[in-house]
């Protein structure tokens, strides 16, 4: 083992079983470099300490000529499938409920500077991650995170991922009680916790302290706890509405409640519960159903309580379920300065500093306390800045810092008096952007720039829409700054495009034979509620105009807006049918020797399919048939989304099905033109030719798309139609179309590569 | 165990600063390290460019390599190139710096060279060394002294004849040892 002095330095720091561990892990590697592991398993190994792949990592990217080769040193050595030993890969920190100390930050930004490129990425969950880490180099890593009483155990792999809450938690006026407590139990009794190590999939656990608020988003969880407290005989009580089988991804789901009111002391084993069950019987096989909210989906609320209840019947007691609540009422978080009065009326205050207090302070339930939001672009920081913010954290809030699930952090215990000089020492390490939570406070997951399933570059439009939402963000009408913008790469939802007002996530469509990046556009998400419900999509537009479609919602919103009128409510009102229109003209893609922008990404020099675009093609108007069948098929799958939204959700289910029918003819018909158009034989074909032989699976989800193909023609139209499942089928109908389009550019590139 | 001495550094740095920053656009050094990844013109593995311009003060526009990476650097508030070594150094302490400092003069002089540099020019009478390499090296001035021989005879290859000032920056206490040479 190639150990180096940091584990005999920092032994004493590190909690023993956490040292220990990174031993165990740090041997793992030394087998895998000998051929003793297979590459399989290290791979999960390496998952569960949050060591992830990166994009690339196969060995091959496309420099935008041609698909390269990276030749590194270790050669042919895999840290797992197809994943090479010298790629870089990202770290993900768990940072539970997002609390982080000013020393953790130091530390953090010391490992950006020495394994990383100095720059640390807070994510969408309340994470820290740095990226383009070789493996090499993560046993250190990790021993310095130990020193500082941090773990990277089970922020990735099938385990139960990082725990986010409010980051308002214990400061809010609105909360039943402060989460804290009890979140940071949870955290500590689940991680590497037996019952939890048999999962087929993620399963991501959230807090929150309120039921109207979106701070802790429980309803896209897999599972959450809703705080409540209910008066017993004169005295107060406490305890959460517990939700199951939430979750984001290609096919959203609204948790369900499980328990109303369950007492504090039988949170524990409730998950405890949960996680057998989910163990024991949800899908294995198959990655793409084998999130909680799919068993929970298929078994029913009723059905998937009483076997909790049964498990928890049997469960063997544990002292941990209730052992940390006496010290739950000792949980306190105390400000590190005297509460000073703001600055009175007319006090001389630093510029800008209006704006910034407008946007980024939040008045604490303790009078004379506030919260500042230190708004990060892209969730980026700086390893100086991150010191620099460690500093100013310790002289005004001490250890009370925390990340959010919008990718900033946030100061607590601020003295309302100290504010000005906060703001003046923050302008003076760049970091008091005002702004925070507005529409400039644009969302991104990595995208193509670090993810492997990223499509599109979310990162590069979500910097694009800042700056120019940034510059004129003080003209913006009020209705307009209050929006939220949200970007994934791909369909996986990381970007939580579901629950904004404005989403959008990557896919590509082939205009002229040529690879186009497009981004889906989701409206009228709502983020409070705890993200309560979610957006619609409403048609693909090329990534180089999705600012004019920002512009265009944004300026008719303004317009039509009638009172007070939410933007939700307003989306509702115009209905999918405008809205298609409203982007149908921005859907156009000039051809490549009159605008060769829309054929490369944004912050992204490369043109990324030139090698497979083919000189001729791109100056003549060749439409192929298939295409224009495609272009139907959308068309449906939108007429179904107009129906779901009248209601109407026997139409929106035939519409649906009907959709996903023509896009399977569209592809049948390239090998058999003459097809007769009866569903039974298009489906038959298309499984024979397709399915059957693989040619429509992705690498990543297989033939999942073509499923609710399948199981709708199977079981005909249903007697009797359910919101939800209807909804889940127009969704489908998208994503099948999606798919097809998908197999087209496979393999057509196949054929570019052949030729 | 190994145990880690100052002669096997291997994280050494070297930046370069920009004596005319205000005609650099980052936009263009994205197609610029793109370019080179494309001719292959650089030694090493090249990977990826990532673009941090967004980060004030922060790694600006990188080329990320297996070996090393390059950056326009945005750091202290001062552009500049940084040649950034990683792993896989050869030779002995002042050849490694010797070899840092060497690179970031490539780096710079291809980058003035290219039309989307814009007229860029680098000072080469100043160089900062960075070693962020915190189990090896100290961020005060025993680790200066320490280093000194090696980076004088470092600047003896690459700068021959210059006479050369070493101080330590201690704007960032916490941060890596950075060495600031100015040569006359
Ligand atoms: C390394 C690249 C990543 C990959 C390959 C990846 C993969 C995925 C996949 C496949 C899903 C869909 C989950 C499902 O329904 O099964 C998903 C969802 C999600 N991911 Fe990622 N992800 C990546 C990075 C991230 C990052 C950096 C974050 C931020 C911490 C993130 C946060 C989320 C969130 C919030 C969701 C939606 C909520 C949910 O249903 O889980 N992901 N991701
Ligand atoms: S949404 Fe897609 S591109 Fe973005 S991080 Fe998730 S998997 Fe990657």
């Amino acid at each position: 083992m190639s150990t180096t002095e940091w584990r005999e330095r920092l032994l004493e720091r590190m909690p023993p079983e956490l040292a220990e561990e990174i031993d165990i892990f740090e041997g793992q590697m030394e087998l895998r470099r000998k051929g003793k592991i297979e590459d399989r398993v290290f791979a999960e190994t390496r998952l569960r300490r949050g060591v992830y792949g990166q994009r690339y990592d196969n060995g091959h990217r496309h420099d935008g000529l041609a698909s390269r080769e990276l030749v590194y040193p270790a050669g042919d050595l895999t840290k797992g499938p197809e994943t090479l030993w010298d790629a870089p890969g990202m770290v993900r920190i768990k940072v539970p409920y997002g609390g982080i100390t000013p020393e953790q930050l130091d530390v953090i930004a010391e490992l950006a500077e020495e394994y990383s490129d100095s720059i640390l990425h807070i994510t969408t969950r309340q994470d820290v991650q740095l990226h383009y880490v070789h493996i090499d180099d993560t046993p250190d890593l990790m021993r310095r995170l130990a020193s500082v009483d941090i773990t990277t155990r089970e922020a990735c792999g099938n385990g139960v991922r990082n725990l986010t809450a409010c980051p308002l938690a214990g400061v809010c006026h609105t909360e039943a009680f402060d989460t804290t407590a009890y979140a940071a139990a949870l955290f500590r009794f689940l991680l590497g916790h037996p019952d939890c190590q048999d999962f087929g999939r993620k399963f991501k656990p959230a807090f929150s302290g309120c039921a109207g608020e979106a701070c802790g988003l429980v309803m896209m969880h897999d599972f959450g706890a809703i705080a409540r407290t209910s008066i017993v005989d004169g005295v107060e009580r406490r305890s959460f509405d517990l939700y199951v089988g939430g979750g984001l991804g290609t096919t959203p789901h609204q948790a369900k409640l499980l328990y109303e009111d369950h007492p504090v002391e039988e949170l524990l084993p409730a998950v405890q519960s949960i996680a057998r069950v989910f163990g024991r019987l949800g899908e294995k096989a198959n990655r793409n159903r084998a999130r909680i909210k799919f068993l929970v989906a298929k078994l029913g609320i009723d059905e998937f309580r009483r076997l909790v209840d049964e498990e928890r019947k049997v469960l063997p007691h544990d002292d941990r379920w209730t052992s940390y609540l006496p010290s739950v009422e000792d949980y306190t978080e105390s400000p590190v300065r005297e509460a000073v009065p703001a600055p009175a009326n007319g006090a001389p205050l630093p510029d800008g500093y209006r704006e910034w207090l407008r946007t980024n302070v939040y008045r604490q339930r303790q009078p004379g306390y506030a919260v500042a939001t230190v708004a990060l672009p892209l969730g980026d920081l700086s390893s100086t800045q991150t010191r620099q913010l460690a500093d100013v954290a310790r002289k005004y809030v001490g250890d009370a810092v925390r990340t959010t699930v919008e990718q900033n952090i946030v100061l607590r215990w601020v003295a309302e008096g100290d504010l000005p000089a906060l703001y003046e020492d923050l302008v003076a390490i760049d970091l008091a952007a005002p702004g925070a939570g507005t529409i400039v406070d644009v969302t991104s997951c990595p995208g193509t720039d670090t993810c492997k399933l990223g499509i599109a570059s979310s990162r590069g439009l979500a910097g694009e829409l800042r700056t120019r939402l940034a510059a004129k963000q003080f003209e913006l009408d009020e209705a307009v700054r209050g929006l939220r913008i949200k970007v994934s790469g791909c369909f996986n939802s990381c970007g939580q495009h579901h629950v904004a007002d404005i989403g959008f996530f990557g896919n590509s469509r082939k205009i002229n034979g040529v690879t186009v990046p497009h981004f889906q556009v989701v409206l009228g998400g709502r983020w409070r509620e705890n993200a309560g419900s979610y957006g619609l999509a409403i048609g693909s537009v090329p990534s180089k105009r999705i600012p004019e479609v920002v512009d265009a919602i944004t300026t008719r919103f303004v317009t039509e807006r009638e009172g007070e009128e939410s933007f939700q409510d307003w989306i509702a009102r115009l209905g999918k049918k405008e809205l298609g229109a409203m982007i149908g003209e921005l859907k156009t893609v000039p051809p490549v020797d009159e605008d060769p922008s829309f054929y490369t990404d944004w912050g992204d020099a490369r043109v990324f399919t030139m090698g497979d675009m083919g000189i001729g093609e791109c100056a003549g108007e060749v439409i192929s048939s298939t295409d224009l069948e495609l272009t139907m098929a959308e068309s449906i799958a939108f007429d179904a989304q107009v129906a779901l939204e009248d209601g109407d959700l026997a139409r929106a289910d035939e519409r649906a099905y009907a959709a996903m029918v023509a896009g399977a003819r569209a592809l049948v018909r390239t090998e058999h033109p003459n097809v007769p158009d009866d569903p039974d034989t298009i489906v038959r074909e298309f499984r024979t030719r397709f399915y059957d032989t693989e040619r429509f699976f992705d690498r990543f989800a297989k033939g999942r798309f073509a499923r609710p193909l399948f199981d709708r023609h199977e079981a005909g139209s249903p007697a009797e139609h359910q919101d939800e499942a209807t909804r889940s089928l127009v969704e489908e109908s998208q994503l099948f179309i999606d798919a097809v389009h998908a197999m087209e550019i496979r393999e057509a590139g196949a054929q570019s590569a052949l030729v | 165990m190994t145990t880690a001495t100052t002669t096997d550094l291997v994280r050494i740095g070297a930046k370069l600063y920009a004596v005319n920053p205000e005609v650099i656009d980052l936009d263009d050094v994205i197609p610029l390290f793109h370019g080179w990844i494309q001719q292959r013109v650089l030694d090493g593995v090249p990977i990826d460019v990532a673009d941090y311009a967004h980060v004030p003060d922060g790694p600006g526009v990188m080329l990320i390599g297996h070996e090393a990476d390059r950056s326009l650097d945005l750091a202290g508030g001062r552009p500049g190139v940084l040649y950034q070594r990683k792993r896989d150094g050869s030779g002995d302490l002042p050849e490694r710096f010797a070899a840092s400092i060497a690179a970031a003069d490539r780096l710079a002089a291809d980058v003035e060279a290219d039309p989307l540099g814009h007229g860029v020019r680098f000072d080469r009478d100043e160089i900062l060394i960075v070693v962020p390499d915190r189990l090896r090296v100290d961020n005060d001035d025993a680790a200066l002294e320490e280093l000194r021989e090696a980076v004088t005879a470092a600047l003896a290859t690459t700068r021959p004849g210059r006479t050369a000032e070493l101080t330590r920056v201690t704007d960032d206490p916490g941060g890596p040892l950075r060495i600031r040479v100015r040569l006359t």
